[in-house]
């Protein structure tokens, strides 16, 4: 075993680096710079260079450091989904994509029609995850849909993962097109259960493939001692280990584009008058939020959180919020200067964090039966979840504290407290405020330990548990 | 009788509605799955497109639909025209359970589910022997019928 350690991440804003001492599970050295777009690589260097500069003399003759990289950079992993009924395996479609670090861009169910195959080739994504029907289901969707793939100008790596049994007939329609396509086992083989698994390996691989090599990257992957990876899916397998004893974990990292949830908790809560419908939801889940970011997104997430906006601010302070958020669309980089912009990026913040911990979780209805009331779960319940860490440029800051709370305990409040008398009305299975502890990725070592995760898991998490600093969340 | 097409008969089980009686439906399934059927099982408070989405993905032969609670007639009026709708307009449909309230000749019951578009209609005393030949029967038809069409 090698004792020391590599980890670079290039990231869309920033490539970051560090130094680990495996064996004493520490960081040595950190180094960042901004993201080198035109090209990658040069941003690349500049961090491995200074990190290898930092090796100690005594132990520079040794072993050559390992070194492990993941991407992020230039959109991430754009991935486009097809399903056949979008309940069922257009859904796992965007599960095994969000699982293996893509972001779904686009999504399609049923039959492909022209003006689908038209946005599929103006959007260009990275590839094209294909599924529909149940193993021995239908057929009859996923060929047709095959086929007008085939027909198209669609250049997108095609990643077959529906119904077996017609898996080399779909294969080779696309191969006999020229279509580069590969297969991979079903994400739904029956309805009980989703399949990530095959689809997140043969993403990687793809990843690996073709993507590092768009993106410029294959000198990289030369040195490299692992398979580089898309920086979601090392994180996803990090956040698998770091939660313990059942506590249900939730992790957030909050960029300037988009916002990531993982959770590894129980999806279901022990209620008597509950019953779930729907695709049965996994412990471990991840989904990406590609409209709420806290700069490039801003506009939306004002439009989003309006109702909550509008409570907390005057007229005064509306116009001076819009004002603010127009000047962050227009220049990414800017960061607030002011009490009060300071103040209008933390509201932005506690959208991002509300608005994406509701979509990752599942809601309740009620509904009146013969037998009484009884509650219909759909997606996961959160109620499980006791733990938050926060992960991202924003989150690791000690004031993040705040955004958690104002969250988690009053942005959805006019919705929890319906007035006396009234009908139940339909809820969100968000986290229980009263139960969470928080704590900050103050280091923001996540993606970076991330990439040590499957060579070294035990460095890996103790690089985690060190950048941990616990918040209170409550008086 | 032989089973000519190689897939396993697949059919989709649940109680619809807001109907919660679990236990026949669990009945349903293990003997159904016993007897070699490939089962889809809902299980209770499930919607007319919850079936007909589970019968497309998993392209079953059969939706065969439990009522319990008295409230089948409002419940499953209309689940013919969805399935014509979303494309398996040939599928299978049977019906059982306490299908209405109060006391009716089951004769009048079965008349208005048929009207309805459902093949069968079971009270809720039937011989699940007997079901089950009928069922093989009846998919064999409809598998038949599908093969001449694409011939």
């Amino acid at each position: 075993m090698s004792e020391l350690a590599l980890s670079i991440d290039i990231g869309s804003t920033w490539t970051k680096g560090i130094l680990v001492d495996i064996r004493d599970q520490r960081v040595l050295h950190r180094e960042g710079t901004p993201t080198t777009v035109d090209n990658l690589v040069t941003g690349f260097n500049r961090v491995y260079e200074a990190l290898q500069k930092k090796i100690p003399g005594n132990r520079a003759g040794s072993h050559k450091p390992e070194l492990f990289v993941s991407s992020s950079a230039k959109g991430g992993l754009t991935i486009a989904a097809i399903g056949l009924v979008p309940d069922l395996t257009l859904k796992a479609a965007k599960m095994a994509a969000a699982s293996a670090g893509g972001k779904v861009i686009a999504s399609f169910a049923y039959k492909l029609t022209p003006a689908d195959i038209a946005k599929l080739e103006t959007l260009k994504s990275d590839i094209i995850l294909l599924s529909g029907g149940t193993d021995g289901g239908d057929e009859s969707y996923v060929l047709h849909n095959a086929k007008q793939l085939a027909a198209s100008q669609v250049q997108s790596y095609i990643l077959y993962a529906g119904n077996q049994a017609v898996r080399e007939e779909v294969l080779d329609i696309l191969g006999r097109a020229g279509k580069e396509a590969g297969g991979t086992a079903n994400i739904l083989p029956d309805l009980d259960s989703v399949q990530v698994d095959g689809a997140r390996k043969s993403i990687g691989e793809i990843f690996l493939e073709r993507i590092i090599e768009g993106r410029g990257l294959s000198t990289v992957r030369d040195i490299c001692s692992a398979m580089p990876r898309p920086t979601p899916a090392a994180v996803y397998d990090l956040v698998a280990l770091l939660e313990k004893k059942d506590e249900g974990l939730l992790v957030l990292d909050m960029g300037g584009a988009t916002t990531d949830v993982y959770t590894v908790s129980d999806p279901y809560s022990e209620q008597s008058n509950r019953v779930f419908r729907g695709l049965p939801e996994t412990r471990l889940k991840r989904t990406v939020e590609g409209d709420l970011g806290l700069r490039v997104s801003a506009a939306f997430v004002a439009e989003t959180g309006a109702a909550y906006i509008q409570r907390i601010l005057d007229d005064e302070g509306l116009r001076a919020f819009h004002a603010w958020v127009e000047r962050i669309r227009a220049t990414t980089g800017l960061l607030p200067a002011t009490e009060e912009e300071q103040q209008f990026d933390d509201m932005l913040a506690t959208v991002c964090v509300a608005e994406s911990i509701a979509r990752h979780g599942g809601t309740l209805t009620p509904s009146f039966t013969p037998e009484g009331l009884v509650w219909v779960q759909q997606g996961k319940d959160l109620g499980r979840v006791h733990r938050i860490i926060g992960s991202g440029g924003r989150l690791a800051q000690a004031r993040s504290i705040n955004i958690i709370r104002l969250a988690l305990e009053t942005y959805f409040t006019d919705e929890k407290e319906p007035k006396r008398g009234s009908w139940p009305q339909v809820q969100r299975l968000l986290p229980h405020f009263n139960e969470i502890t928080y704590e900050r990725d103050r280091d923001y070592i996540i993606p970076l330990a991330a990439n040590l995760t499957l060579a070294y898991p035990e460095a890996a998490t103790a690089l985690v548990q060190q950048s941990l600093e616990r918040e209170y969340i409550h008086d | 009788m032989p089973n000519l097409d190689k897939r396993p008969y697949t059919i989709v089980l649940g109680v619809i509605g807001f109907d919660c009686h679990s236990v026949g439906n669990k009945i349903l399934d293990a003997y159904f799955t016993e007897r070699g059927f490939k089962v889809i099982n809902l299980g209770v408070m499930v919607s007319q497109d919850e079936y007909i989405s589970a019968a497309i993905e998993s392209a079953a032969d059969a939706i065969l639909v439990s009522s319990l609670y008295g409230h089948g007639e409002i419940d499953c009026d209309g689940l013919r025209g969805r399935c014509i709708e979303r494309g398996i307009g040939d599928i299978i449909l049977w019906v059982g359970g306490n299908l209405v309230v109060g006391k009716k000749d089951f004769s009048e019951v079965e008349a208005k589910f048929k009207a309805m578009g459902f093949d069968r209609v079971f009270p809720p005393d039937t011989d699940l022997d007997k079901a089950v030949q009928e069922l093989i029967e009846d998919i064999e038809k409809r598998r038949q019928k599908k093969a001449e069409e694409n011939r």
